[in-house]
């Protein structure tokens, strides 16, 4: 069987050198691009199982290359490393169609999780859930856009990090999220707070979707990890 | 600002009224109107009149003109802080970018090195070391974004219960046992609990963390930190209080200034942004927060913070 292939895109030629053997000792062929434009060659001409690529570039940045590979009907699964920690940027960034996104100054095995977790659910080919408005699990729907939960047409009052949580763990249906990663994703300052602030969201969740935590149809606990969507979600354009 | 203008209303009105008294008494012929001096007939009533009204007119021509002036270098001087502030910002925002490449390849150089066969303890150990200070570095990076990100925008606005926040905030402050043996909350119950403030109960619980962190890491082990909370139905004030090493006068003013460290400080572990970070979430939240202190006796710090509408 032939290795799992992928393109690192950064126009720092040393992170290119050191994510090239990092990559290649977790079982990975990597191909690496120094800038957008290459990027886009490499990736019209080879088969690519995912790609990782730097948001800030000099010319075409990581968002524009994004923008292409979708226009052209690429879907190849795309993590994107970005500087800028602004939920509303990587929020952005997901609806033009990145699986993930990690912000630099990233933990190094973090980004090998992230590249196995993406490439285990996207199959080539299909749409993630990243690129649809609304995410919908049975009778709740999750409005991207507008930021609203709604249960059977009834809007839900859930705070804007709530909101946030219950958003990024849709999006990652029946895959362990650990509480630093979504204190990353939806707060974007991991380091400063505690990991006790989600608990908090997600019991806010929980009261509002009156759930049951020892028999959860949603959301549940994993003993000293984090938490799991437990119920299938499709997307809604 | 009325204060300082007092003076200059006050006498535009003495004016006025003397004037207008005057002119009263001239025609109610308490005061003698006309007038005889020397050879001119001076209508008293009439000129006490027009003096009151220059004087009163004059005065308030001074007044308006000078609140103007003041009005006009607020403003400018308003305008000039908050440049100030946008230029910080971008300063942080730019240095926070150009840290994180390099701080990015020296994260994945290390765990290339660290996975290499056949390194020996010394090396290892070397590692481990930068590894640590790796850490401290990216510590410094985050509090530099969130410092660079924080605006009213990104801010929740939510009724937060005071108790409940300082409990959560004890408990996760300093090593946990030390925390909760030594801090006592004392909030105030009677004649009615502290209402509800209104805030971002994630940067609130910040605030109050690093403030018990410095409390307890600026006072020798084993001694009482306290917080008191109280209210006056329209602001809650939250004293830390401690009886450390405290804050040299000539280092007050200096404390919230980014990446300063105090004579007490050197040594003691911090990135120097913690006290920038309060002010700035508690000026957020339209609060202030003053500093007591006295060298070797200790320091309370007072955040004041606006209650939530509904509850006051």
């Amino acid at each position: 069987m032939s290795k799992t292939r992928l393109m690192i895109v950064d126009d720092e030629v040393d992170l290119l050198a050191e994510l090239k053997p990092l990559m290649e000792r977790s079982g990975y062929e990597v191909l690496s691009a120094i800038n957008g434009e290459q990027a886009l060659e490499i990736a019209a001409r080879e088969k690519l199982d995912l790609i990782v690529l730097d948001m800030i570039m000099p010319k075409i940045d990581g968002r524009n290359v994004l923008r292409r590979l979708r226009e052209s009907n690429n879907w190849t699964p795309v993590i994107l490393l970005t500087k800028v920690n602004v939920p509303a940027e990587r929020i952005l960034s997901l609806q033009e169609g990145a699986d993930d996104y990690l912000n630099k100054p990233f933990d190094p095995l973090e980004l090998v999780a992230r590249v196995q977790a993406v490439l285990r659910r996207t199959q080539r080919g299909s749409l993630p859930l990243s690129s649809f408005r609304y995410l919908v699990s049975g009778a709740l729907t999750l409005d991207r856009q507008l930021r609203q939960v709604q249960r059977v047409g009834e809007t839900l009052n859930l705070t804007s990090r709530a909101i946030g949580v219950l958003e990024f763990l849709m999006l990652n249906p029946h895959e362990i999220i650990l509480r630093e990663h979504l204190l990353d994703e939806v707060w974007g300052w991991s380091a400063t707070l505690e990991t006790r602030a989600v608990d908090i969201r997600i019991a806010e969740i929980r009261k509002v979707l009156e759930e049951d935590s020892g028999q959860p149809r949603y959301i549940e606990t994993v003993i000293g990890s984090g938490y799991r969507f437990v119920a299938d979600v499709v997307g809604k354009a | 600002m009325m204060r300082r203008f007092a003076p200059g209303i006050l006498l535009s009105l003495g004016g006025f009224l003397l004037g207008f008294g005057v002119s009263v008494l001239a025609q109610q012929e308490i005061l003698p109107n006309p007038v005889f001096s020397a050879s001119y007939e001076v209508d008293l009533a009439g000129l006490a009149a027009r003096a009151g009204a220059l004087l009163g007119g004059l005065t308030l021509g001074v007044f308006l003109v000078s609140w103007g002036i003041q009005r006009n270098l607020e403003q400018k001087k308003a305008a000039l802080n908050k440049e100030q502030v946008a230029s910080q910002q971008r300063f942080f925002q730019r240095l926070d970018h150009e840290m994180k490449n390099p701080l990015t390849i020296i994260r994945i150089g290390l765990v290339n090195l660290q996975q290499s066969p056949a390194l020996s303890a010394e090396q290892n150990a070397s590692l481990a070391r930068v590894s640590q200070q790796v850490q401290r570095l990216q510590k410094l990076v985050i509090d530099l974004r969130l410092l660079s990100e924080l605006g009213s925008s990104n801010i929740e606005r939510k009724p937060v219960n005071l108790r409940a926040l300082l409990d959560e905030s004890i408990a996760l402050s300093g090593p946990a046992a030390d925390a909760s043996q030594r801090i006592t909350l004392n909030v105030q119950q009677m004649p009615w609990p502290v209402a509800d403030v209104l805030g971002d109960r994630d940067l609130l619980v910040l605030v109050f963390r690093n403030l018990l962190d410095n409390a307890l890491k600026f006072s020798v082990d084993g001694e009482p930190v306290e917080v008191r909370v109280s209210e006056d139905g329209h602001t809650a004030m939250i004293d830390i209080v401690d009886t450390g090493t405290g804050i040299p006068p000539e280092e007050i003013e200096h404390i919230f200034e980014e990446l300063y460290r105090g004579e007490n400080a050197s040594g003691v572990p911090g990135s120097g942004l913690g006290l920038k970070l309060v002010q700035r979430i508690v000026a957020l939240h339209n609060g202030t927060i003053q500093v007591r202190s006295k060298p070797e006796r200790g320091s309370v710090f007072t955040i004041r913070l606006p209650l939530a509408p509904e509850t006051t």
